[in-house]
């Protein structure tokens, strides 16, 4: 890989970074949330100065060319991530419908009381 | 016994107080759920002074009968039972669901359209072969017999009202809940329904076969997930 590429991709990942560390900071990303981000980020960084570390690794699981496996780890890391928003929309729907329960059942106690 | 009538209602403004008024005879506590409706259901609600809970948000069928479940456990009720909104299901058969759990013969007593011939009930191919392949998968998996496995007139004892104000499914909610507490006493009694008098029922072929299978997999994703022994 030539050296500008490099240079022209951590630059752009490290600005990715502070953006994602910018969110947590605004508290518009949770700290949770960004972990998986700043990984992913790191990672990449890191990969682009080891090529012949994942050559290797390229060869031991039998993938052809190392873009290959970098396209592999990404779509696993997109599904993981995919994966992990669902649980949490699934968990948030199910807190929304006992808040909206909640909130009606002791709107209807408060109106209750005023009514006496 | 305390008995509370649980009526889920969405865009139900023709036929609600109709409903209501029919429970008058059975002289029983009722709750309207309003499933934040977009009709004028809530202003016929509030203009007749019935007794009626509104969800801000719409919560599908199951919230909103889980919100009367809730309440009917707040209030120490007995029996909470289950009826449409839409005139479907005839108050007069309330006293014949409640006997069973009166007679601490049943947990939870559904009332049945297939136990004798009702001449009023009509509903297409695909969905009476989708109701009977449900009640054999259920016979399958747990052994027991429940004939009409998507009835919503249903009564629930006490220790019932517990497990569904505390977990209840949002989709398809009535043949997942008979397989979620099949280690209940689960009781059928005849019950004949209306013809729906307003508005027009949402049920197509298409929709029939896709709420079967989508409900056979929610068997499966259950049976798999839990990994009870529900014959047991």
């Amino acid at each position: 890989m030539p050296n500008s590429v490099k240079i022209i991709s951590t630059i752009i990942l490290c600005i990715f970074l502070l953006y994602v560390l910018k969110n947590v900071k605004s508290k518009q990303l949770s700290v949770r949330n960004s972990i998986a981000w700043l990984i992913m980020g790191i990672s990449v960084i890191i990969c682009f100065y080891q090529i012949p570390t994942l050559r290797k690794l390229a060869d031991f699981i039998g993938v052809e060319t190392v873009s290959n496996l970098l396209f592999f780890l990404g779509f696993i890391f997109l599904i993981f991530v995919c994966f992990d928003i669902t649980r949490t929309i699934s968990t948030q729907n199910k807190k929304i419908i006992n808040l909206t329960q909640e909130l009606a059942l002791l709107k209807k106690e408060v109106e209750k009381n005023d009514k006496k | 016994m305390k008995t509370l009538v649980i009526i889920p209602c969405y865009n139900e403004e023709e036929s609600i107080l109709e409903t209501v008024r029919s429970l008058e005879k059975e002289k029983v506590d009722y709750v309207v759920i309003d499933d934040g409706s977009t009709d004028h259901s809530l202003q016929v609600l509030q203009e007749n002074h019935l007794n009626y809970i509104h969800l801000d948000n719409n919560l599908g069928i199951g919230g909103a009968i889980q919100t009367g479940y809730k309440y009917a456990r707040n209030k120490n009720y007995d029996i909470a039972i289950q009826m449409d909104g839409d005139g479907q299901h005839d108050a007069r058969y309330i006293k014949e669901l409640i006997k069973p759990i009166q007679q601490k013969k049943a947990n939870l007593v559904i009332g049945s359209r297939f136990l004798e011939k009702d001449p009023n009930f009509k509903s297409t191919f695909f969905r009476r072969i989708g109701i009977k392949i449900l009640s054999t998968l259920y016979k399958w998996i747990t052994g027991k017999t429940i004939k009409d496995m998507t009835s919503g007139f249903r009564a629930a004892d006490r220790s019932v009202i517990e497990i569904f104000s505390k977990d209840y499914p949002y989709e398809y909610p009535e043949p997942v809940t008979n397989l979620s507490i099949s280690h209940k006493s689960i009781v059928e009694v005849p019950v004949q329904m209306k013809k729906r008098e307003h508005g027009k029922s949402s049920i197509t072929p298409w929709k029939s076969m896709y709420y079967m299978l989508n409900v056979i997999l929610y068997f499966i994703i259950i049976i798999i997930s839990r990994g009870e022994d529900y014959r047991a």
